[in-house]
């Protein structure tokens, strides 16, 4: 694998920095990089290449582009090619050489760690994770034995004397500084009373029955108290009463009550027939009399649907209203609904300590 | 309408309506009118959850719906309006307005209403009665008259509307009060019937003739079982008044000619003083029902009648009057302008250029703020004289070269200046 032939470039002992405690990821890579020279065979026939390029990295392109979980398109496709994208392409890997040993943010801080160790300054995450893993990869190691770098410090542009810019150790700032300060918020009462006011009124929206809740999260395991709690959940939407006269006809819905087991509860369409009726023992006449007021409201509907379930929609509406009434009745409980406790957040009180009688 | 617009209307929806209508609502707004079945296939909800988020928005105003435009036999399409959606906002503003002028019973009446969309009055009585008399003392009670008053001249002010009637869909039928002017508000006034005429809507503020007759009524708590379904029976039973299908609306533009007037006064009493802003504000309270909403200034009214309209608590002499006028109708801001001389000079609130003033006024402190007084120079000198050239804005504004060249150019980063 090691071939020889061209002249090892390396790493000016100027730019150094900390990156001596990283591990290379693979047992030939390293030597690869250090210990021969890179493999430019495929670039032998570009005598443009090596003129060009005098200065430039040993960046064993394909090699990296092995390494690399994603190689960039342009450098599988320009292996064997000398035109102007290849150069291109190089000179953008010369640039992430300069950015990084400049101090500069690269890129893919997450994706470095694990080819440097963690307390590497002079690194911060930047923007391009694909060619700061391609920079990292050259400069894994770096310090090993050697402080060289890849690339010739002339093409770079950095001379000796120069001061390069401050090492960047943390992320740049979200927003600029203001030089001026914001005037404070006016407060005073007037603004306090419509916070207050928004407040109140969002709160009081969502006890509406215009506030529409999904069907309810069906818990792991179906638990006792989830049939009456769902009773409460009634309470509202059997309030709003629609006049559907203002409404388009499609959009008329019929209540259902909810069945016994416990799920959430659904709205029928119009032309489903009722499929729990049950027949009331008591109170027909205050049926009767609901289906009369019903049907005079729904006098002027006029499609087919509504007409032929009509009786079984009355029923089933003035049942949903009755239901509702009978629930206490048949749920055979003395105790009021809002009382009841599951009794899941109780922590028993310790009987250990009788010494104190309790009064 | 922005994507930024449409986000904002989502979040809205879905803290007042819930998520389901939050999603629906973002469909329509995205995909202007549609009929049910397509947004039924779009959201992939349940048709009925679906039917009734819509029966919400359109409960609220936020949607409207109309036949096909196919013809007539093709399905009802639905369009979700983003201006009212947006009008959410401004609820608490409302809300608190009719309290500044009302008091607690206009405040609760309009809270219903922005709460339920359209309601009846004598469902908005009885709410707002209930309502009431749950803060009063144990024992005391209020009285149905008291809010059917209130409710009566909520409606002669115009701040209450009536829905328009359904066969109006599709046209905003509340408009038209100059053909009908407020009626009386007793209660004694004909009883209405409405006119599906869909332009103008003659009845939209007549106040119907309602039986309501009663107190507000206290909420028991639930002693045992037995009352709590003695009152849900109770609920149940439907009582008529004489008013069923006449439905009420809060008029938003009322309540916006409102703070476009309390803006134009206080700037008044902030420039000027409290009573150049009294002034002001008769004039403008004379021609309340005689200015369309859309004017630029208000009808001509002469010296006399506003010094005869001035409120009791302010008897200023005639020449003081006189001269509070000379002195509104020179200040540069021009609230005040004069068109005549008869009857003592007649004067008329310039509405448009006082609100474009007003305008210009916010922005020139705002630049004043971000960037100090000597951009604001710039920016006003640039805001009077429209075009000039880099020396001209060093000459005019006396700002030496280097620094008038980098406040212009912090300026032009801010895209507050153009170059051309």
């Amino acid at each position: 694998m090691g071939l020889r032939g061209d002249k090892v470039m390396r790493p000016d002992p100027q730019f150094g920095g900390g990156l001596s405690n990283s591990k290379s990821p693979h047992p030939d890579y390293g030597r690869e990089l250090h210990g021969e020279s890179p493999d430019l065979s495929n670039f032998t026939q570009s005598k443009t290449y090596r003129r060009t390029h005098q200065g430039v990295g040993e960046v064993r392109l394909d090699q990296i582009s092995s390494l690399m979980p994603a190689p960039p398109s342009e450098h599988l496709s320009c292996r064997n090619s000398t035109d102007a994208a290849h150069t291109e392409v190089c000179s953008k890997l010369n640039q992430n050489h300069r950015r990084h040993m400049g101090g500069l943010p690269v890129g893919g801080g997450a994706r470095r760690t694990h080819l440097k160790g963690p307390d590497s300054p002079g690194l911060s995450p930047g923007s391009d994770p694909v060619s700061d893993l391609k920079v990292s990869a050259v400069m894994a190691d770096r310090g090993r034995g050697r402080r060289t770098l890849s690339f010739s410090v002339d093409s770079v542009g950095i001379s000796r004397g120069d001061s390069l810019p401050p090492a960047v150790q943390q992320p740049t700032p979200v927003f600029p500084v203001i030089e001026q300060k914001p005037l404070p918020l006016t407060g005073g009462e007037e603004a306090e009373y419509l916070t207050a006011l928004k407040q109140d009124f969002r709160g009081a929206m969502r006890s509406l029955p215009c506030f529409i809740q999904p069907a309810a999260v069906h818990r792991d395991v179906e638990r006792y108290s989830d049939k009456y709690h769902l009773s409460e959940q009634m309470d509202g939407l059997t309030d709003w009463i629609i006049d559907w006269k203002r409404f388009p006809k499609e959009l008329r819905v019929r209540i259902r009550k909810p069945s016994r087991d416990g799920a959430a509860l659904t709205w029928l369409g119009g032309g489903q027939s009722g499929q729990m009726k049950k027949k009331k023992v008591g109170e027909k006449e205050e049926v009767l009399l609901k289906l009369e007021t019903l049907e005079k409201k729904e006098e002027q509907e006029s499609s087919e649907e509504e007409g032929e379930g009509k009786n079984k929609q009355k029923e089933e509406e003035a049942e949903a209203e009755e239901e509702y009434d009978e629930e206490e009745f048949e749920e055979e409980t003395d105790y009021i609904m809002s009382y009841f406790d599951n009794g899941e957040d109780f922590e028993g009180d310790s009987d250990d300590n009788m010494d104190e009688a309790i009064y | 309408m922005t994507v930024q617009q449409t986000r904002l209307c989502g979040l809205l929806l879905r803290e007042h309506f819930g998520e389901v209508v939050e999603k629906v609502g973002t469909h329509l707004l995205r995909s202007g009118a549609q009929n049910l079945r397509t947004i039924v296939q779009e959201t992939n909800l349940s048709v009925d959850l679906v039917k009734k988020c819509l029966c919400v928005l359109v409960q609220h105003g936020a949607c409207l719906f109309t036949a096909g435009r196919k013809g007539p036999g093709s399905p009802t399409e639905y369009r979700a309006c983003c201006d009212r959606i947006l009008r959410v906002l401004r609820y608490p503003r409302y809300i608190y307005t009719a309290k500044t002028l009302y008091g607690d019973t206009g405040e609760l009446i309009i809270e219903e209403l922005l709460q339920r969309g359209h309601m009846t009055m004598s469902s908005t009585v009885k709410t707002v009665a209930d309502r009431l008399t749950q803060n009063m003392e144990e024992g005391h009670s209020l009285d149905y008259n008291k809010v059917s008053s209130t409710f009566s001249k909520l409606v002669e002010t115009h701040f209450l509307q009536r829905c328009p009637p359904v066969g109006a869909a599709g046209t905003s039928g509340s408009a038209a009060p100059a053909e009908a002017p407020a009626t009386p508000a007793a209660p004694a006034a004909a009883v209405s019937t409405a006119l599906p005429t869909p332009e103008s809507f003659p009845d939209c503020y007549t106040v119907p003739q309602v039986t309501l007759v009663g107190r507000g009524k206290r909420q028991l708590v639930p002693e045992d079982g037995e009352d709590q379904r003695n009152a849900k029976r109770a609920k149940m039973t439907s009582e008529t008044h004489g008013d069923e299908g006449i439905y009420w609306q809060v008029n938003f533009e009322r309540f916006h000619q409102h703070f476009r007037d309390q803006a134009i006064i206080s700037a008044v009493a902030n420039k000027l003083d409290q009573t150049s802003s009294e002034i002001v504000r008769t004039i403008l309270r004379m021609s309340e029902v005689t200015t369309s909403p859309t004017a630029t200034c208000t009808k001509p009214l002469s010296a006399n009648e506003i010094f005869r309209s001035l409120p009791a608590s302010y008897n200023i002499p005639r020449q003081i009057l006189d001269q509070y006028l000379t002195l509104l109708v020179d200040d540069p801001m021009e609230f005040v302008g004069k068109s005549g001389e008869s009857g003592g000079g007649m004067f008329v609130v310039n509405l448009h250029r006082a609100l474009a003033n007003l305008a210009r006024a916010t922005l020139e402190s705002i630049v004043q703020e971000r960037f100090g007084s000597r951009s604001a120079r710039i920016f006003r000198l640039l805001l009077r004289k429209r075009h000039l050239e880099q020396k001209q804005v060093e000459d005019f504004a006396m700002i030496p070269a280097k620094e008038a060249k980098d406040m212009l150019y912090s300026l032009l980063s801010h895209n507050l200046v153009q170059l051309q």
